[in-house]
């Protein structure tokens, strides 16, 4: 059981061109910013959009060239779109309703399938009256009550505050590895994609920039849109040996050496910053200014710029030691091994 | 309540005196129906077959005429609301004419299509030997011609509040069109239909202009309540006093059923 994709939509001004592959039982995020055009594939996927180009195959069936209603797909919306008129239970058995089963058993189905997913209290309810996390579960409940072969979810979390979404995303975790098909989701925030996902591919302007597993694609970001998603600084360069010519200018001096063209992460908590130039080995120094700082969680996070520009996470210790404001004049300074150098092609 | 209704604006006093002219023209006029009305004889008034008849075909004509709109109201303002052509304007400005022409107009335009020599009543009447006007089937057409607009606009308005990809969520749970249609769209037009129908009803119940001249004025089969009211003025005032007093009552009546919707803007 596989999902194997190529989705091409043509929009005049924007065009999507994405290709999945997905094994049975696993889950692929798609991560990208707003307008990347990961809504469109996902909405291409469910037969909601046609496609102008490309193939949707399910199981080795071609789905493709069926209507929305006979694609055997799910799926949770990302305002959930429970129908307001009907109870949670009947939203639930809706699937069922609609594709003929009568009335007792769709009903006894989507009670046990509420009774899974902890709302047997709210069977009765109508979507109005359910908290936002009751109501992603009822949307999923109801996804899945029709037993898809492949479930789309379209920013689960999204609708959610920040509080909640923890706890939903935990739950959500358990239920994607409960089901059997496959699983797409899309969605803007790493961490979701992080937790919940197997295999991460990020769309950038309708086109996948970047596939692998979240474990690859965190350690080795080879774009500026998810360096700055997972934290990290990215820098473009020319390698020789262990010496890299940064393209925004500057060079670094890394343990692992490369040839050609390479990108350089560097976590921002891994350069440290003094007012005076660094002495000592292994160690890469430049001067660079303060341009902007903020604070983020018990830490300072300044943006220093070189060549090259980094991002540097500060103790409040330090930035009151250094008396640092925008526009100081400082060192900046990273050890070679701290320096994850990988091939930019 | 958020800041702009708890803000209540400055008012320029000079704005008082022609609101209050306002008012005491709109309300000065019932009020002396209130005055004029023969409390003491009503019932007796009331109780006669020359109101109890006009009443009852009123009612049953207004109602039917509701009806129809339904039928074939809901499917139009769907089409307006949902489908995209070329001429949906031109359509909808069609649809809602009969809301600003003068009903006699509709009377006579419906006396030209459905008349025994009308454009369809000839071929009607040359196949059947069935002549449409001056029956009480003329009255709910008459009916029906004034008052669907009023559902028309209502239902359509409602269906725009309703997101679309409602209908989107059901395909992809496996639902026909008309599955959707009848089991998510409708359910959540309710409010809307129920407010429509109200309207379309009370808008039949008054309908004088495209009556009289469509159907004309006959006891029992075509002379609703407006027209008796009108006829009644003539020869017996009380009697029209009391049957308009009737109307105002059913009128207050839809005000008092539709103020959750509308009075509370």
């Amino acid at each position: 059981m596989s999902l194997d994709a190529h989705v091409v939509v043509d929009r005049g001004a924007f065009s999507v061109d994405v290709s999945l592959s997905v094994p049975g039982g696993s889950v692929l995020a798609l991560l990208g910013p707003n307008g990347a055009g990961k809504t469109t594939t996902l909405r291409a996927l469910a037969g909601l959009l046609p496609l102008t180009a490309g193939h949707i195959t399910l199981d080795g069936t071609a789905l493709d060239g069926m209507a929305a209603e006979q694609r055997p797909v799910g799926v949770v919306f990302q305002d959930y779109l429970l129908f307001p008129t009907l109870s949670a239970r009947d939203n639930v058995a809706f699937g069922l309703r609609a594709r003929g089963v009568d009335r007792a058993t769709a009903r006894a189905t989507a009670d046990a399938l509420l009774a899974r997913f902890e709302l047997s209290g709210h069977a009765d309810v109508r979507p109005a009256r359910l908290s936002g996390g009751q109501a992603q579960r009822v949307a999923l409940a109801r996804a899945l009550a029709v037993s898809p072969r492949l479930l789309l979810l379209d920013e689960p979390l999204a609708a959610l505050d920040a509080g909640t979404r923890m706890t939903v995303r935990t739950d959500l975790r358990h239920q994607l590895e409960a089901f059997d098909g496959v699983t797409v989701l899309v969605t803007h925030d790493p961490l979701d994609a992080l937790v919940l996902a197997d295999h991460l591919v990020v769309v950038e302007g309708g086109r996948v920039v970047q596939s692998g597993s979240p474990a690859d694609v965190a350690r080795a970001p080879r774009t500026p849109y998810v360096a700055r998603l997972v934290g990290l600084n990215l820098l473009r360069g020319h390698a020789s040996g262990t010496h890299v010519d940064l393209d925004g200018g500057g060079s670094l001096t890394t343990t692992e050496a490369q040839q050609g063209p390479v990108y350089v992460a560097l976590r921002p908590s891994a350069v440290t910053v003094s007012g005076e130039q660094p002495h000592g080995s292994a160690r890469n120094s430049w001067p660079g200014t303060v341009r902007s700082m903020e604070a983020r969680g018990d830490t300072l996070r300044a943006m220093v710029a070189g060549p090259p520009d980094v991002l540097v996470d500060l103790t409040a210790a330090a930035v009151a030691e250094l008396r640092l404001v925008p526009g100081a004049a400082v060192w900046c300074a990273v050890k070679a091994t701290e320096l994850d150098v990988y091939p930019a092609s | 309540m958020t800041d702009r209704q708890q803000a209540r604006g400055r008012l320029p006093y000079g704005l008082l005196v022609p609101a209050a002219v306002g008012v005491a023209f709109l309300v000065l006029p019932l009020v002396a129906l209130l005055i004029r009305a023969p409390w003491s004889h009503l019932l007796t008034l009331l109780a006669t077959d020359d109101v109890l008849t006009p009443l009852r075909l009123s009612l049953e004509t207004a109602t039917l005429a509701t009806l129809v709109s339904l039928v074939l109201g809901v499917p139009l303002a769907w089409v307006l609301a949902r489908l995209n052509f070329r001429g949906r304007s031109l359509l909808r400005a069609l649809v809602t004419l009969p809301l600003v022409l003068p009903p006699v107009v509709g009377g006579v335009a419906l006396l030209l299509a459905f008349g025994r020599s009308g454009v369809m009543g000839r071929w009607l009447y040359d196949a059947t030997g069935y002549s449409l006007p001056y029956t009480t089937t003329a009255v709910v057409i008459a009916e029906t011609f004034v008052a669907m607009p009023f559902l028309v606009v209502s239902v359509e308005g409602a269906l725009r509040g309703i997101d679309p990809r409602y209908d989107e969520a059901a395909a992809t749970l496996g639902a026909s069109r008309w599955y959707t249609f009848t089991r998510v769209t409708l359910p959540m037009l309710g409010p809307g239909i129920a407010a429509g129908s109200v309207l379309c009803w009370a808008r039949a119940l008054g309908e004088f202009g495209a009556t009289i001249t469509f159907a004309g004025n006959f006891p029992g089969t075509t002379q609703t309540m407006p027209l008796s009211v009108y006829l009644a003025l003539q020869n017996d005032p009380e009697a029209a006093i009391a049957l308009s007093l009737v109307l105002l009552a059913v009128s207050i009546a839809i005000l008092a059923g539709l103020r959750e919707r509308w009075l509370r803007a």
